[in-house]
């Protein structure tokens, strides 16, 4: 069952054309690996996805909904999440505060019942529980009370994932997630990220260089050049196609 | 480097020592006014330096419009110049309601906190579009011009125009409220008793110190107020838009909603500061309120400590000591320099450079570091601190 659809998108920015009428579907469950050389779009497709950039033409469907018709800050609402390729923590709080702000929208305190501590103690409680039993997962209760900056790369990483876990998103999308890691970093975080898709049942988008590990963990992969997707299919489909060779490798 | 007093959040041992932190500040807190009743006037080095109750009120009333300024400034990052705008307009709202209608000065909170909110909203719209400097510069555009708007022929028959307005008041201590005894008592206590003065309190005095804790209780109001926002969801989000708006939006925080929220919880909190202002000098004048008021606010907010609550309570000390103090510095011994004159923002800025090479985050963050070299708390875990939770508040169980 698709949970989401993106159909003919195309993005251009002046001259260039980032996007080129790109479709590819994503059914719920499936691990998705969105690969290509640099440039070649797909942080561009992530963006578009996350309402960050608005696309000239095209449509994309998420579970039953127009993605595109909502402003950025209701993609989480709507439980589409995603991590950063350069990481996008707040130094201000401390780690298990990072991660309490992920359930932002399913939290309850406004202006006034906030300041009048009405259910305040309850929700941050809750919100604390569950910020929590995230770190407990990714293995992170060390850091919980400490500023998130300063830590190893491979832990913010993690954060990231936490804060994103506990939003409860059926699509994640991850942005390079492997940068920066060690050989044995790589391989725990492939086994982490296939235990918590089935664990929190989500739906995974990875854009990932390290082709070890997206053809290792993908279920379906889809590959761009110049913006066009010139590949869709399991990873040995992929790895054998020929203007997937040809783009990696150079050539025409 | 280990703390000497380690406490685990919670235990008893834990809320023993919160208690006696607490209760000394409290105990402080009680005691200024009638130590201070009779104006203070030491002489160090040749020079007087006075500590009166006028000037702590003073200092109190600016506490909460630097802690509004941080709303702004701190906690979601954007640079206001222009903060004098609202405290002034709370002001000048107070001294109207009170002085031509004859409402009690906290029933005008009535008027001033929306009117104000809606102002800083407003005030907010730009900042949608404009960062950084250039929001800076139409800020300080506010506070340059607040001064004219009052003078307005048009609005000068309520305002008082360039002579500005006088408030009468009617905070006078009740009957049952026994200041006499309390000094009396505080007076005949051994060792410190000498502190208190002697003698009784004149009826100036009595109003003075009764002002004082009225003052004191509105702050630790709004204090608390803004406390328990700024550790919810609401603060958090403000935080995370400051630190990195892209992630805030990701999360699910509307950036432009908290930015616009920032300015008018600002404005919000600078209104009523306004109004206690109005309540301690019994004065609002124009002039008070331009442009250079706005700057000492915002020194007394980087030097006090941004994003912190008692970064705004050492704030409102320092912009009104500081410059009462450093006029009243006629020598400086060893340096044959004649220090008559307008010194005050001089050394307020020098204080305002040094610090921010000393002291990054301000003076609420050094004395952090202080603290933490003899205090250690180790928080718990929350499955430790509440223990299970009935019904769905359980987080899942976790499988290893």
């Amino acid at each position: 069952m698709t949970l989401l659809g993106v159909d003919d998108i195309t993005v251009r920015f002046g001259g260039v054309i980032a996007l080129d009428e790109l479709s590819f579907t994503i059914d719920r469950g499936e691990i998705c690996g969105l690969i290509g050389p640099n440039g070649a779009g797909k942080t561009t497709m992530f963006n578009v996805i996350s309402g960050v950039y608005t696309p000239n033409a095209g449509s994309v469907t998420f579970d039953g909904e127009n993605l595109l018709a909502h402003p950025p800050h209701h993609m989480c609402r709507l439980g589409v999440y995603r991590t950063f390729q350069n990481l996008a923590l707040w130094p201000g709080m401390t780690v298990i505060e990072n991660v309490m702000v992920g359930r932002h929208t399913a939290a309850k305190a406004n202006l006034l019942t906030a300041p009048l501590r009405i259910g305040l103690k309850r929700e941050e409680d809750e919100l604390e529980e569950r910020a929590w039993a995230a770190l407990d997962e990714l293995e992170l209760t060390a850091y919980a009370f400490h500023p998130a900056a300063g830590l190893p790369y491979g832990t913010m990483k993690r954060i990231e994932l936490a804060r994103a876990l506990i939003g409860e998103p059926k699509l994640l999308m991850l942005d390079e997630p492997a940068s920066g890691l060690t050989h044995s970093e790589v391989d725990e975080l492939a086994d982490l990220l296939r235990e918590l898709r089935d664990r929190h049942e989500l739906t995974l988008l990875l854009v990932e260089h390290h082709m070890a590990m997206v053809m290792a963990m993908s279920d379906k992969v889809v590959v761009l050049d110049f913006g066009q997707k010139i590949a869709e299919g399991t990873p040995a489909e992929v790895q054998r196609d020929d203007r997937v060779i040809s783009a990696y490798l150079g050539g025409s | 480097m280990t703390a000497r007093w380690v406490f685990d959040e919670g235990t008893p041992r834990h809320r023993s020592y919160q208690a006696i932190g607490w209760g000394l500040f409290l105990l402080v807190v009680i005691l200024v006014p009638f130590v201070f009743a009779e104006t203070w006037a030491p002489t160090v080095f040749g020079n007087k330096y006075t500590v009166s109750l006028g000037n702590i009120g003073h200092a109190v009333a600016w506490m909460v419009a630097i802690l509004g300024l941080n709303m702004v400034v701190g906690y979601t990052g954007q640079l206001s110049l222009g903060h004098s705008f609202f405290v002034g307009s709370g002001a000048f709202m107070t001294a109207i309601l009170v002085e031509d209608f004859g409402w009690p000065f906290v029933a005008t909170l009535v008027v001033v906190v929306p009117v104000t909110f809606v102002i800083g909203l407003l005030v907010g719209i730009p900042a949608l579009r404009i960062q950084g400097l250039y929001l800076g510069l139409i800020t300080f555009g506010l506070a340059a011009v607040f001064p004219s708007i009052i003078k307005l022929d048009s609005l000068a028959d309520r305002t008082g125009g360039s002579n500005g307005k006088n408030i009468t008041s009617d905070l006078v201590p009740p009957d049952w409220l026994n200041l006499e005894g309390f000094a009396e008592f505080f007076q005949g206590l051994p060792v410190i008793g000498g502190l208190f003065g002697s003698g009784g309190l004149s009826r100036r005095q009595e109003e003075a110190v009764y002002k004082y804790f009225l003052l004191v209780l509105m702050a630790a109001v709004v204090f608390w107020l803004v406390r328990n926002l700024v550790h919810s969801r609401i603060g958090r989000a403000m935080l995370a838009l400051r630190d990195n708006p892209t992630g805030a939006a990701v999360s699910g925080v509307n950036l432009a909603a908290y930015k616009t929220l920032g300015f008018g919880l600002s404005a919000a909190v600078g209104g009523v500061a306004g109004m206690m202002y109005a309540a301690t000098i019994g004065f609002a004048s124009a002039d008070e309120f331009g442009s250079t008021l706005a700057i000492f606010f915002l020194v007394g907010l980087i030097v006090g400590g941004p994003a912190t609550l008692t970064g705004p309570i050492i704030g409102g000390l320092v912009i009104i000591f500081v410059p009462v103090w450093a006029g009243q510095t006629e020598e400086v011994p060893g340096l044959g320099w004649d220090l008559n004159g307008p010194y005050g923002s001089l050394i307020l800025g020098v204080m305002l450079i040094v610090l921010t090479f000393l002291l990054p985050g301000g003076v609420a963050y050094g004395l952090r570091r202080l603290r933490a070299r003899f205090v250690q708390v180790v928080p718990a875990a929350p499955t430790v601190r509440s223990g299970p939770a009935p019904g769905d508040m359980v987080a899942e169980p976790i499988s290893s």
